[in-house]
């Protein structure tokens, strides 16, 4: 069975509906104002004001510790140049972080290594190609 | 609450060209939004890994975009949130996705513990009440005062009207309200004054 409904009911609800837009409208605006208006001007709005400033203090707060920041820039830099085949340059901390230093110059030495093997082999072996192996 | 005035929109815009010339100035808009999407991704998935994640792919992603990206006039965060919230919606439509109360990281600048603990404690129900809301209020209480995007703005990120988002942020401020009630900022650090006294 449909619920029958009065038409002060009908107006109520009208009412309530109307009522909330316009305290919605209200609310925006109130919020959209440099500073937070004199609360009582706007006594429905006070303790909505209130909470705003906050909700707005509460979630500025700051939730990562430096660390976290510096791992998190870390991780976003080495997706991107995975991504990218690696980007021209990076963030200047990131060049200068432990890691990478110590990596790139592990790289480097294991190049090193590399060639100076190769070098020996064709010493040992004058006719030989270094890298194919054949004369 | 601070909306970004016209000359704040400017210096941003500025700080952007010069990444885009330069990648190595990518930093101070790292440094300036990184907490704010971290906080929406920790807020949207309750889980501290997962928004590490999505806050690193996130930045990942602006890295690789910056060359082509446009400037429109509205704040580059609103171009973050909106990838965040992506990644975020793109998660959760795998399983497992587990909701945890959020925690906060200690602030090494508070004057005293007892104050600390009295803003952590206030901090966890607050953010606790924006992450039980529905999500649709949830994102707009997220965008307008930890974003502090204007309703267009958030409207463009929700893909919803700029009325749909003023109502959505009215009942999703009463429902806090009801569910957090006082106290107000003000009273919170008498109350924590006077327990230092005592």
């Amino acid at each position: 069975m449909p619920e029958t409904r009065s038409p002060d009911d009908a107006l109520d609800t009208l009412l309530e509906r109307e009522t909330r837009i316009d305290l919605a409208a209200r609310l925006d605006c109130a919020l959209d104002t440099p500073a937070i208006p004199d609360p009582r001007q706007d006594e429905a709005l006070r303790p909505l004001l209130a909470l705003a400033s906050e909700l707005h203090a509460s979630l500025h707060r700051p939730l990562l510790t430096d660390r976290q920041r510096q791992q998190i820039r870390a991780r976003a830099h080495a997706l991107a140049a995975r991504r990218t085949g690696g980007l021209r340059r990076g963030w200047p901390q990131l060049a200068t972080h432990p890691a990478v230093v110590g990596g790139a110059a592990a790289a480097f030495l294991a190049a090193v290594g590399i060639a100076a093997a190769a070098m020996r082999d064709r010493r040992a072996h004058p006719d030989s190609h270094p890298i194919l192996g054949v004369a | 609450m601070p909306h970004r005035t016209a000359e704040d929109l400017e210096a941003e815009r500025r700080l952007i060209q010069r990444a885009q010339r330069d990648p190595t100035h990518f930093e101070p808009l790292y440094e300036r939004y990184v907490d704010q999407i971290y906080a929406y991704a920790l807020t949207l998935t309750g889980d501290p890994t997962k928004a590490e994640d999505v806050t690193a792919t996130t930045f990942a992603k602006a890295l690789e975009d910056l060359p082509r990206f446009e400037w429109r006039g509205v704040p580059y965060s609103a171009w973050l949130y909106r990838v965040a919230a992506n990644l975020v919606a793109r998660d959760r439509r795998r399983p497992g996705w587990i909701e945890l109360s959020p925690h906060v990281a200690t602030d090494a600048d508070a004057t005293s513990p007892e104050l600390l603990a009295a803003i952590a404690d206030r901090d966890d129900h607050i953010r606790a009440a924006v992450a039980d809301l529905p999500p649709d209020q949830r994102q707009a209480i997220l965008l307008r005062f930890g974003g502090d995007l204007r309703n267009r703005e958030i409207a463009e990120i929700m893909g919803r009207t700029e009325g749909a988002i003023k109502l959505l942020t009215f009942r999703a401020m009463t429902t806090l309200r009801r569910r957090l009630g006082a106290p107000q900022p003000a009273d919170r650090e008498d109350q924590a004054r006077t327990r230092r006294r005592a």
